[in-house]
């Protein structure tokens, strides 16, 4: 099995993309619900959260091995299975709600005359073909592209500046402290997609090279989801703010700049396409990685097909975008502490390895 | 195998460019254009809704080589009795060879009548819309908003929905409102403040036969603006003459009362004269010392002859979604003044040099007014930033030799009349259209220690002290010797 290694920058911005394009759809919401006008410090908070929890792992970390190889070491072939499908069905119920999402806002959005089913069809078949192109073709699209979707963000955030309202962010602590700092604990599922960093840790040089995408990923997307929650937060009033499903498709509808520049959404729609397919793409790339070193297969292409329309049958089961919002919810509590516990058990495993290792190296030498 | 691969791809390419590309549903010739909804009570507790789309034959770009139309050829109107708009739409779709969209639509106009039953069921509508921008206009019908839309002939324009935006998004003219639909659903919504839309009138004009339409009586004055709620002493159909004019309260008890020197709008002789807005000369004159010898308008007044009728000036004052009053234009100048919501404006001001001619300043917008209130003290302290140029004085006046009185003076009448409108206006409505409330929010940590002020707070109970920093800054080309 030939591995392809991928550069750091490029896996930064496949960090950057899969974390932050959970802020283009029903997130925020999310966020507000819980916070109100004070959604924005909940991001803050959560990305603090995580930064510390990143950094207590790889901390412990030895090796670039990925979990599902790590579970092999220390509990056999058993272990190593097990680990494999519990990572596979996170990635699975993260992806899907996805995969349904984006063509059900594109549906409202653009394509009102649209069946559903064939959006969906359509965007499975492009993410499908994006897997099969490889993990190296993701990640270079991805990393040409981020700096594209980066300008159109900042002209976006400066074109709203005109729209913020000070005292909308006011009173400073919304919905209070207890939803703030201790319900709001539960959103740290916004960086839940890091346990790909696991996953694809064999398509990095080293360790090293792992912790500064990690960490660099987590900043960046940080300040993304804070800038936006800030931004719509200054805009929206509460609880008008949490009436609205897509957030930042709201925000950009309100650009206009006297009579000849407005319908910004135009834009954000060419952006948001391209990012949901990069996603996409990734993710199926993914769990077919997963299932490959699961099962120890020699390629993975041929997960491909089966992977994608488990993903699009799952992303169906929602019968509506009140089911598909509350599914959202109940997918947020149910996979952070799988995303964040995991790769901490794991870590500390490799480290008892990795230091058995060179204690065994260390005493041959001796000998 | 590579052979087979490159045939699927592009037999792959080719049935994607056949079946993906160009515009999916209609085709743009296939819709017609709402650019304006009128809305009026129906029978059958239904609405009265009226469609103005444009009529793109006419358009520039249209059917027409020679450059498109202007006046009313580029509209047409179709009412029909709905419950609300997507069903009025749907029964009109029967009516009109094209599909109706709203994507271009600029303007949404209430009666007073279902302004003041409430606007939350039709604004819910607009902000669910996809189609529906957030930055539409709202504005109430002095007279009803079917009269008004068939008032619309713009002249000078050859696209309605430009039209529409250039009449309301004037914020460096102060006499409307900013209307945007998203500010009023805010409002409605979060309760922090209330919101004032612009009055969208009808110019009636006596060339026209207005007697027997009923001229004063029937547009507006009698019906809506005056009569019903605030000028229980005014709402004298023949002519206007009451104190306070065509208000309903605001201006009989509000700007312009001081000294009782609300003339009204004498309408004598008025209906006689051929070509001329009877409604003009309804309006009440303003002596107060800020914008003084101007009329208080509100819609339909300003203009003496036009061959566009329609006209948009003053606010309806609404608490909560529902209408509870009018203010006229001088009224909402000192509204968008004390707000901070405007560019510029031109303010006549009066001169004790010269008591019998008024100087115009055009006031400039310096910076964001500061609002800070003490809720111990019970006050509500305002501070305005305004710089002024000279634009228009007498002519034997040197004003350079008494600027700084002229500026001592002026910085006091707008502080007296500010505070006058602001202690009058809390009086007579329970509508925070400052936004005090909403000033507030900065004492508080969270949303429910907030609500909890929201509650009791009673503004009427607050004194409030307002002060301009008014500067002259340039007297225009002229710099006379002192």
């Amino acid at each position: 099995m030939v591995i392809i290694m991928l550069q750091r920058k490029e896996m930064t911005a496949l960090l950057i993309n899969v974390i932050s394009t959970k802020m283009l759809l029903t997130f925020p919401k999310l966020l507000i619900i819980n916070s109100g006008n004070s959604a924005w410090i909940q991001a803050l908070y959560n990305t603090v959260i995580v930064f510390l929890v990143f950094f207590l792992t790889y901390k412990m970390y030895r090796g670039n091995k990925s979990i599902i190889e790590i579970a092999e070491i220390s509990g056999g072939k058993g272990l190593k299975i097990l680990t494999g499908l519990l990572i596979f069905i996170v990635l699975m119920i993260n992806s899907a709600s996805i995969i349904r999402i984006f063509p059900e806002t594109v549906k409202i959005v653009l394509l009102q005359d649209f069946k559903v089913e064939f959006i969906i069809v359509a965007f499975l078949i492009a993410i499908g073909i994006g897997a099969y192109m490889g993990i190296e073709s993701i990640s270079k699209i991805n990393y040409i592209f981020m700096p594209v979707a980066g300008t159109v963000l900042v002209i976006f955030v400066l074109l709203l500046i005109p729209y913020y309202r000070f005292e909308n962010i006011l009173p400073l602590f919304g919905e209070g402290y207890n939803s703030l700092f201790v319900k709001g604990f539960n959103t740290i599922s916004l960086f839940s997609d890091l346990i790909l960093l696991n996953i694809l840790l064999p398509h990095c040089e080293n360790l090293g090279e792992i912790k500064k995408s990690g960490k660099k990923a987590i900043c960046i997307s940080g300040v993304i989801a804070v800038v936006i929650m800030l931004s719509y937060c200054l805009i929206y009033p509460y609880p008008v703010s949490k009436d609205f499903m897509i957030p930042v498709y709201q925000l950009s509808r309100i650009i206009h700049l006297s009579s000849f520049f407005s319908r910004f959404e135009a834009m954000f729609q060419f952006i948001w396409s391209i990012i949901m397919l990069l996603y996409g793409a990734i993710y199926i790339y993914a769990m077919s990685y997963t299932w490959q070193t699961t099962f120890s297969l020699k390629y993975y292409k041929p997960m491909i097909f089966p992977i994608v329309v488990i993903s699009g049958v799952i992303g169906m089961i929602p019968g509506s975008i009140l089911d598909l919002i509350k599914y959202e919810y109940l997918k947020n509590l149910i996979i952070y502490p799988v995303v964040f516990l995991l790769p901490l058990i794991f870590g500390i495993i490799s480290r008892k390895y990795y230091g058995e290792l060179k204690r065994k190296d260390e005493s041959n030498e001796e000998i | 195998m590579k052979k087979f691969k490159s045939v699927v791809m592009t037999i792959i390419i080719v049935i994607s460019s056949f079946t993906l590309s160009g515009c999916e549903g209609k085709e743009p010739n296939e819709i017609a254009y709402i650019v304006a909804l009128g809305i009026d009570k129906g029978e059958n507790d239904n609405f009265d809704i009226t469609i103005q789309y444009a009529n793109t034959t006419q358009i520039s770009g249209g059917s027409s080589e020679e450059g498109g139309k202007s006046g009313s050829q580029i509209v047409e109107n179709i009412t029909v009795e709905a419950p609300n708009i997507y069903s009025a739409m749907s029964l009109a779709n029967h009516v009109l060879s094209k599909t109706f969209s709203l994507s271009h639509a600029k303007l949404i106009v209430f009666s007073q009548e279902v302004a003041k039953a409430g606007l939350k069921d039709i604004v819910e509508t607009f902000i669910r819309s996809e189609e529906l921008r957030p930055d539409v206009y709202l504005a109430v019908a002095l007279d009803n908003a079917n009269k008004y839309l068939e008032s619309v002939n713009p002249v000078m324009d050859v696209n309605p929905a430009k039209y529409y935006q250039m009449v309301y998004d004037k914020n460096t003219l102060i006499g409307i409102p900013d209307g945007v639909a998203k500010n009023f659903f805010f409002s409605v919504k979060t309760e922090d403040y209330d919101c004032l839309l612009p009055v969208a009138g009808v110019i009636s004009s006596g060339s026209e036969g207005s007697n027997s339409e009923g001229g004063n009586s029937e547009g507006g004055n009698s019906e809506g603006g005056n009569s019903e709620g605030g000028n229980s002493e005014g709402g004298n159909s023949e002519g206007g003459n009451s104190e306070g004019g065509n208000s309903e309260g605001g201006n009989s008890e509000g700007g312009n009362s001081e000294g009782g020197n609300s003339e009204g709008g004498n309408s004598e002789g008025g209906n006689s004269e051929e070509g001329k807005n009877k409604k003009q000369q309804e309006a009440p004159i303003n002596n107060k010392k800020f914008e003084y010898k101007m009329k208080n308008y509100i819609g339909g007044q300003a203009a003496i002859e036009q061959k566009n009728k329609s006209e948009a000036m003053g606010s309806a004052v609404f608490e909560d979604d529902k209408m509870v009053g009018m203010l006229g234009s001088i009224e909402t100048e000192m509204f968008k003044l004390l707000i901070g919501d405007y560019k510029y404006s031109y303010l006549t001001l009066y001169n004790e040099k010269t008591p019998e001619s008024p100087v115009t300043v055009k006031a400039i917008k310096e910076r964001r007014p500061k609002y800070r209130l003490d809720k111990d003290e019970k006050k509500i302290y305002i501070e305005l930033f305004i710089e002024g140029d000279i634009y228009s004085l007498p002519a034997d006046y040197n004003i350079e030799d008494n600027i700084e009185n002229f500026e001592k003076n002026s910085k006091k009448y707008i502080e007296n009349a500010g505070k006058e409108f602001m202690t009058q206006f809390m009086e007579e409505y329970d509508s925070d259209i400052f936004r005090l409330k909403e000033k507030a929010k900065g004492e508080f940590l969270t949303n429910e220690e907030y609500e909890e002020y929201k509650k009791t707070v009673n503004f009427r109970e607050y004194d409030i002290n307002i002060d301009v920093n008014f500067q002259i800054r340039r007297t225009g080309l002229v710099v006379r010797e002192k």
